[in-house]
């Protein structure tokens, strides 16, 4: 292995608080495909972005073709041959594929921007590496794929020798990885270097010729892709059992509990964000939602929580209308949502542990205008135990729990509004129980989770499932969608395009498909109330 | 009482004109800091600052030019304290915004006094005020002539309107100055120095703003406590509801310019009607313009107020 | 010590730094401007403590800017900013005033009726720009700055119109009858029962706030107004009503400042009792207890420069400028990071949990 690019020593810590890297070590082989895994938390974002020059470590010695290297600027690990492209892309929307592009080495003529200098550039350099793309369109126009090869153009324009992925695939259909893939591999063969980070193993094992494993901010080992196996991998990232092989239980579905007739939601500028769904999820089963990024679950999310009206269509509970319904009745009805951006729709982040626990029984919870302190506090010390959220006191801001905590609470938080929230009056439970929820809704719920967390809430789905709750789970992991349902739907562009049984074996590669827009392929299944397409 | 036509004709276009170019130079300000991102609640406080400025180094040196080029520095000075507080010191850049306001209301009022030993004015005798200029040709026909007559400073901020524009549009300043304000986690990526960028954009400002602040002062040939009025404000708005176009706030600035116009005019015309209610006018027709804008604009999301 | 701790002590000492750096300029400014300096330091600094009457008035400087800080505090946490609070502060002392005139009755019972009016008036006003925002999205930053100036306008309209006495040399109605006038504490100094008033409101909003459900809905509005609406909170209600409080405490600043301490309406009663209001409400970083140092201390300046410019030579307004710096200096944030980081190093980094907000969010 050339010592292309070699790492040693390197700290990160943050706030003087939190130990991000510690001693890390990492060699990188000029022409190679080097990826670095880990879970969240394992620092392996962090080290990506020391090297592509956004943060400093506090002490490190990294070499690259053998000098220094130390950028205080992404723009400096430019020059010094280093490129990143970033998980959350760093694009503008209104401008066009250029002017992204070429943005902070804008050529200048007569004291303005040389707009079609730029342009013939960029062409040139898309046809050398098979990433199409038009210029001029608009990067709001351009599909995740297509602003993916923005992304990896700008880094080109920028002439660096070594490209940082960070986490590629997170958003991209499984076609789309197989053009990325075939993208780097080409990349490899004019003589770049590629570091990716991920925490995706089949993918890794597909394109990686090195792989680096971190945890919790520490270096645990460096493997050649043949000299090893998965098992090793996830042994080296969690140190434990693999919980994601768990074997599905198919349970007996019952009544039709949430019936989703029609449901269509217009968007700014006349745009459909949702058109014409229609699905049903019935007591004990898990009905997934798969779907890339965008393509209206957002929507679905938001009308099914009552913060966005429907244009048309109707939401059923239980035979009860819920279509206008605010969320509190929706509540009260026995239907739980738990939202997939947390700090966004799930909890005040500054506000304390506690007050973001209480707040389906702040109002009943009270006396002579003033609220009943120690009996919330009661309700949360349950709420914490039950569901497994550890805290170092209800008094810290929320913001302060790791990612699978928050998640925890909000989940046991929304799966425990027994009572209802007018003093009285308890929720319709399922088949009887007053505290589970008939229907619950979990758009992404385990998100930025690791794996211990994953499996955590995974049970704790599955063990609502098997109580009678009826469950939509609308996910954007793939391997999420197919360990937990029974049925499958999968939206595109607002419109259910598929909705298939779990229990054939239907693969990713399938769903990919219909996540790309084919609409063939509904099985003939007792739908009820739910419209063919 | 007063006839219709005794209060609109030509003499109000040309009053007009002339009491839109404080507001017109406030809202190329605010448009300039609001590409970038940047809310500048600040500007009431710059005009003053540059108000003041004015007055005190046009009355010492008897020179206007010098008197314009106080105010211009003036309002740099100030509006890069507003940067360096909100963007190094990372105040809130909103309360940073009411404190310039506060600090440039409360020291002109003061240095005012400790000059001129009189609260909260400040006059020198014989100093220069501006004064109108015939432009050669127009001057003759009917109806253009209302643009003939205005000071250099009333021709230059029409001038600036076409080369803020040049310079937000065209530029590469300008491209990364929109860049920041549209995404600035994005433009600090790329490796846009994004501070940089935000101190030059309010910098812009604060000189514009001390133009207009100059504007104000020399006309009057003195300084009064306070006597921005609520243009700083009004001016915000404008480039709010220009929507970030350099002749989009300038309609608007017109707009309120004419009711500040033509509330001067009735107060002059018609002796009966209440001066303070006229004075309301101008900010009555701001408020109701934001609103409409602000209707016409939104996109809410449940839960949003 | 706990990071919460250390924030609260980073917290104190950046409070303390601001101040001291405020006070030092102030005392700068003095000296340069000053003929007589050192009878003008003695002057701003300590006279206020010196006779009943400076101190009796410093405590009374304090009141309005108390009740003020009180209702933008409670609009600041529901996340409505109110930039009106001057122009309401005008109307309810109008609205009392009005009320004063109008109705024939000779006793103190004639306070409640005033109260409410001004409290009222001043109150809807600024719920009119709260409702605004929730039906325009017209955001109130803007519109309450611009209905507080008409506010004043209106004011000088209807004070000089209808309500002017002519005899007197400038404007002002007459003296406002003896039976509403507030009983003073500590004459002869202006002091008066209004400050007894504001401190039991400060101890009002504060249980409110923090040990009822209102204070929790208005506190979870504005920390995230997306959820609490999720979570079922009248979001938008929450917001007026804020809104129409904190108008409602300026109001109330208003007249009794007309009752208490003028006995008249006069033109610019309002010493900035709306601005200066945002300051102190930050001073006290939104806590209706930290109010009352905080107005304290504003009253002290404000005397102090009473008192300077009465025994000395200075003007009164070296008040404002100082009041202004301070404004400038709490607002740096940075401050209070660097101190926070400065105490964290001396008790060192920790392990483990990933407790930032920024890794949680992935």
């Amino acid at each position: 292995m050339d010592d292309y690019l070699t790492c040693r020593g390197v700290c990160k810590t943050y706030d003087g608080r939190i130990r991000a890297l510690q001693d890390v070590e990492l060699t990188v082989g000029r022409g190679r495909v080097h990826a670095i895994i880990g879970e969240n938390g394992a620092g392996k974002s962090t080290l990506a972005k020391i090297l592509g020059g956004l943060i400093r470590a506090d002490s490190e010695k990294i070499l690259f073709q053998g000098r220094d290297y130390a950028p205080n600027s992404p723009r400096e690990a430019d020059a010094l041959g280093i490129g990143m492209v970033h998980q959350h892309f760093m694009l503008f929307p209104s401008l066009t594929v250029a002017e992204n592009v070429m943005l902070g080495h804008e050529p200048v003529a007569r004291g303005q921007v040389d707009l079609a200098r730029a342009a013939a550039e960029i062409e040139k350099l898309a046809r050398r590496f098979g990433l199409e793309i038009d210029p001029k369109e608009r990067v709001r126009n351009l599909s995740v794929g297509q602003r993916q090869r923005v992304e990896i153009l700008k880094a080109l324009y920028r002439k660096v020798e070594l490209l940082i992925l960070d986490e590629p695939t997170a958003v991209l259909t499984p076609q789309e990885v197989d053009k990325l893939f075939a993208g780097i591999n080409k990349l490899i063969a004019e003589g770049y270097t590629v570091i990716i980070i991920a925490h995706k193993l089949e993918e890794v094992l597909a394109i990686a010729d090195d792989i680096t494993v971190l945890r919790r901010g520490r270096k645990i080992g460096t493997r050649r892709r043949n000299g090893t196996s998965k098992e090793e991998l996830i042994r080296m990232m969690i140190g434990g059992s693999d919980h994601l092989a768990k074997m599905r239980k198919h349970g007996t579905p019952g009544d039709e509990i949430l019936v989703i007739t029609d449901l269509s939601v217009m968007g700014p500028r006349g745009r459909a964000l949702l058109s014409s769904v229609s699905l049903t999820a019935r007591a004990g089963e898990i009905v997934g939602i798969a779907g890339i990024e965008g393509n209206g679950q957002d929507a679905l999310e938001k009308v099914l929580a009552g913060l966005v009206p429907a244009t048309s269509g109707s939401i059923f509970l239980a035979g009860e209308e819920v279509s206008r319904r605010s969320p509190r009745e929706r509540r009260r009805l026995g239907l739980s949502l738990v939202p997939s951006d947390r700090l966004a729709w799930g909890c005040a982040a500054r506000a304390s542990v506690f007050e973001n626990a209480i707040v389906h029984h702040y109002r009943t919870e009270q006396r002579r205008g003033l609220l009943k302190r120690r009996s919330l506090h009661e309700r949360v010390t349950r709420l914490l135990k039950r569901f497994d959220v550890r805290v170092p006191g209800t008094e810290v801001p929320m913001s302060s729990l790791s990612g699978g905590n928050i998640q925890k609470l909000i989940l046991g938080r929304e799966l425990s509004c027994e009572h209802d929230l007018d003093a009285g009056r308890e929720t319709a439970g399922a088949g009887g129980a007053p505290d589970i929820p008939r229907a619950l809704v979990a758009a992404k719920p385990t998100r930025g989770l690791d794996v211990g967390g994953v499996a955590f809430i995974h049970d704790l789905l599955r063990s609502y499932r098997d109580a009678g709750c009826a469950i939509l789970l609308i996910s954007t992991d793939l391997d999420e969608i197919l360990a937990l349902s029974d049925r499958i739907g999968v939206l595109y562009q607002g419109s259910l395009v598929a909705l298939l049984s779990g229990r054939s074996q239907t693969g990713k590669e399938e769903l990919g498909r219909y996540m790309l827009g084919g609409r063939h392929g509904h099985e003939r299944l007792p739908l009820g109330k739910g419209r063919r397409r | 009482m007063t006839s219709f036509g005794s209060i609109v004709n030509e003499q109000l276009a040309f009053d007009v004109l002339r009491m839109t170019t404080p507001i017109l130079l406030l809202a190329l300000a605010g448009m300039i800091t609001d590409r970038g991102g940047v809310l500048n609640i600040a500007l009431e406080g710059l005009a003053l600052f540059g108000a003041f400025a004015a007055t005190l180094l046009s009355g010492v040196t008897g020179s206007i030019l010098l008197g314009i080029i106080g105010a211009l520095a003036a309002g740099v000075l100030l509006s890069l304290a507003f940067a360096w507080f909100s963007l190094f010191l990372r105040g809130n850049i909103f309360i940073v915004g009411l404190a310039t306001n506060a600090f440039a209301a409360a020291s002109t009022a003061y240095l005012a006094w400790v000059i001129s030993g009189r609260e909260g004015s400040l006059r020198f005798t014989g100093a220069p005020t501006l004064q109108g200029a015939p432009l050669p040709i127009i001057e003759r026909v009917p109806l253009l002539r209302v643009l003939s007559g205005h000071t250099i400073v009333d021709y230059c901020s029409w001038l600036l309107i076409v080369v803020v524009s040049f310079l937000v549009f065209r530029t590469r300043f300008g491209l990364r100055l929109r860049v920041v304000g549209e995404n600035p986690e994005a433009a600090r990526a790329i490796g846009l120095r994004v501070q940089r960028l935000q101190y030059l954009a309010i910098a812009g400002s604060g000189l514009l703003a001390g133009l207009a602040g100059a504007s104000m002062s020399l006309s009057l040939g003195g300084f009064v406590q306070n006597m921005s009025a609520g243009r700083g404000w009004i001016g915000l708005v404008a480039s709010i509801v220009g929507n970030g176009s350099a002749v989009g706030s300038a309609l608007a600035a017109l707009l309120f310019g004419t009711t500040e116009g033509v509330a001067n005019s009735l107060q002059i015309a018609a002796q009966g009607l209440p001066t303070q209610l006229l004075f309301t006018m101008p900010f009555v027709t701001t408020l109701v313009v934001f609103v409409f804008y602000s209707a016409r604009r939104g996109s809410k999301v449940a839960g949003d107020i | 010590m706990n990071g919460r701790r250390l924030d609260r002590l980073a917290d104190g000492l950046s409070l303390l730094l601001t101040m001291t750096v405020a006070l030092v300029i102030g005392a700068a400014i003095i000296l340069l401007t000053s003929s007589e300096p050192s009878s003008s330091l003695y002057a701003f600094f300590l006279a206020p403590f010196s006779n009943r009457v400076f101190f009796g008035n410093m405590l009374q400087a304090a009141t309005p800017l108390i009740l003020s800080g009180l209702g933008l505090a409670v609009a600041f946490r529901a996340g409505a900013v109110n930039l009106g609070a001057e122009g309401q502060v005008y109307a309810g002392g109008i609205a009392g005033t009005v009320l004063i005139l109008l109705l024939p009755w000779h006793s103190p019972w004639l306070l409640v009726p005033t109260v409410a009016a001004a409290v009222v008036t001043a109150g809807l006003f600024a719920m009119l720009s709260g409702w605004l925002r929730v039906r325009f999205g017209a955001t109130e930053v803007i519109t309450s700055f611009l209905i507080g100036t008409v506010l004043i306008f209106l004011f000088e309209f209807f004070l000089t119109r209808y309500l002017v006495d002519p005899t007197a040399g400038f404007p002002t109605t007459g003296p406002l009858p003896a039976w509403i006038r507030l009983p003073r504490l500590l004459s002869p100094s202006s002091l008066n029962v209004g400050f007894a008033v504001a401190v039991l409101l400060t101890i009002v909003v504060q249980v409110v706030l923090f040990r009822t459900p209102l204070g929790y809905e208005i506190r979870m509005t504005g920390e995230n107004p997306r959820f609490a609406s999720f979570s079922g909170m009248p979001v938008s209600r929450t917001f007026i009503l804020a809104m129409g409080l904190s108008g409602a405490f300026a109001g109330l600043a208003g007249i009794i400042e007309v009752v208490g301490v003028q006995g008249r309406l006069v033109s610019g009663f309002s010493a900035n009792f709306g601005w200066n209001g945002i300051t102190v409400a930050l001073i006290a970083r939104l806590h209706p207890l930290g109010m009352i140092p905080a107005a304290l201390l504003y009253g002290y300046l404000q005397q102090g420069a009473a008192t300077a410019s009465l025994l000395s030579d200075v003007s009164p307004r070296i008040a404002a400028i100082i009041q202004s710096l301070i404004f400038f200096l709490i607002t740096a944030q940075a401050i209070f990071v660097w101190i926070r980081r400065q105490l964290a190093r001396v008790e060192g980094p920790t392990d483990g949990l990933p407790a930032h907000g920024e890794k949680a969010a992935r």
